[in-house]
Parts: C-alpha cells; structure tokens; sequence
C-alpha cells in the first residue's frame, strides 16, 4: 500500500517487495486464462485433476497439503 | 510432462528468448502470423523447490523481456498444456482473435493506478448497518472522484481508461501509446493527492485489462 498523501512511480523491472505483488497480481490475475483441464503430476502419480482456472489460486496451497499428506505417510509406514 | 505457456505475439523478428521458469529454454511455436512461447518439460517438480512467488518472478521476466520490444498477450501464470501440438491447434483455433487483438495494442502499453484510503477499516467501525453503508458510499465516491480527476489530469497522455474495486481501494488501467509513458508519468507529477489517500503507479506492462477476447479454450 503506498503513504497516504503521495504519489509513487514505481518500475516494474525493480526487485522490492512491492513491485513483486505487482508482479504476482499480474501474472495470476491478469491475462488469458484457458478453461480445460488439467493433471498435475508429481513423482508419476497424477495428483489434481480439475478445471484451469482453479489451479491458478491453489497450486501454492496444493503443493503445501502434498508435503503435508507425504510427511504423514512417512511417519506412519 | 507438460508445457508452461508464456504469451502470443507477432511471429516476426521474434527477440532472443534465453531461459525461462526453472531455467527451462523459452520455446516457440509458430501459426500464420503469430507465435505461442512456452518452455517444454515442465511439471510440478519444477515449481516444488521454489517458491511459487519466485517462479513467478521468473515468468514475469520472460514477459518483460519480450514486451520491452512488442506487443504481447500473456497467460495467466500456470498456464500449462499436454504437449506443443495442443498448443499449435489453439492459436490455429483462436488465430483471427490473437491478430485483431495484437494489431489493436501493437504500439500500447497499460498503466496501473492504485488508489488507497489510509483508514480504509473506517466503514466497518460505525455502529449501525445504515453508517456502515453510508460511509462505504463516501468512500466509494472519494475514490471515484479522484480517479476522474487523475484521467483529466493525464488526458492528453492517454487513449483510454477502466476502473476496478481493490482491496483498500480503487484500481485504474491507463491505455497509451508507448511512447507516451513518459508524459503519462511526469503529467500525474504535478498531481496533488488528496489527504488520506496514497497513490502507486506502476508500468508499463503489457495491455491486459483492455483485451477483447472471446472464450479462448
């Protein structure tokens, strides 16, 4: 959030921590989405199987609930 | 495996592509006048042993790359196909909408405003439900207002514009030539910002919120 009362230019090739959610909020937010399905495949198993345009909010949180899933299984085999 | 989409342009003297996501060479493939790039081999391994926010970072600099010289239409970040056949039946498929499209922006870029209420949490402190509502209306029309004032304001610099709510605010697409950058910025310089307001310009990046395309599938 920029300081109230200012007005800030920012580039968009610099590498602070607001241009980043700049960044983020383009490359997630913005642009064409596709509809169709997909599969996410991790170590040969087909993990995630549904429409695009849901993957692009949940990947990050897949990823965390499949290292989750995976340390529970290592400590109970 | 899959591959990672990047964006369409015009297929002529297409700029050095280099490396992409995860180091993964930028590809591309070619139909009619236009070009879909990507980066082949790419699965879920690939964003594992990141972070999704530096993946990101890194799709975003093959965009930058290409869009510092040409008109691009980005994809969404991840977008992914089975293979580089799919990705050629797509553009033959949605070839006239790609070129309309990239002809129109050929020499735009988008400018994005983001206007911010320091206390944007005033609203939800009022007592009753009609206070509430009265002050998100205030609110509401402060940042319409500004956002009138800032399109006067960079009237000349701009071909178009397109408003949309955000957190703690108000979101505003600049439309211009990209030569006109500059004029753009240094006449929102002169701009004076209202109290209890900020206001962050970012750009240029690449025309997204101007786009007209139809279902692309």
């Amino acid at each position: 959030m920029s300081a109230p009362g200012t007005i800030v230019f920012a580039d968009t090739n610099e590498g602070d921590q607001l241009a980043l959610l700049d960044i983020l909020d383009h490359v997630l937010n913005q642009g064409v989405i596709l509809r169709g399905n997909l599969v996410i495949s991790l170590a040969g198993v087909d993990l995630v199987y549904v429409g695009l345009d849901v993957i692009l909010t949940s990947i990050e949180t897949a990823m965390r609930h499949i290292n989750a899933t995976s340390r529970v299984t290592e400590k109970t085999s | 495996m899959s591959i990672l989409l990047y964006c369409v342009t015009e297929k002529s003297e297409l700029p050095r592509l280099g490396k992409g996501v995860a180091g993964l060479p930028v590809l591309s493939v070619e139909h009619g006048e236009i070009a879909g790039l990507f980066s082949p081999g790419t699965c879920a391994e690939d964003w594992k042993g990141s972070p999704l926010k530096e993946s990101a970072r890194q799709f975003h600099q093959v965009l930058h790359r290409i869009f510092e010289s040409r008109a691009i239409i980005p994809f969404c970040f991840p977008t992914l196909m089975h293979e580089t056949p799919e990705l050629a039946r797509h553009l033959e498929a949605n070839l006239l909408e790609y070129v309309a499209q990239l002809e129109k922006f050929r020499t735009s870029v988008q400018m994005d405003i983001t206007i911010t209420q320091a206390d944007s949490a005033r609203a939800t402190r009022q007592a009753s439900g009609a206070e509430y509502l009265r002050e998100r209306q205030k609110q509401s029309e402060e940042l319409d207002r500004v956002a009138s004032q800032l399109c006067t304001h960079a009237d000349s610099a701009t071909r178009d514009w397109r408003t949309r709510p955000a957190q703690h605010g108000l979101k505003v697409f600049a439309l211009l030539d990209r030569d006109s950058v500059e004029v753009f910025n240094s006449s929102l310089q002169q701009f004076r910002v209202p109290p209890g307001l900020g206001i962050r310009i970012t750009g240029p990046w690449p025309v997204t919120a101007f786009l007209e395309l139809r279902q692309v599938g």
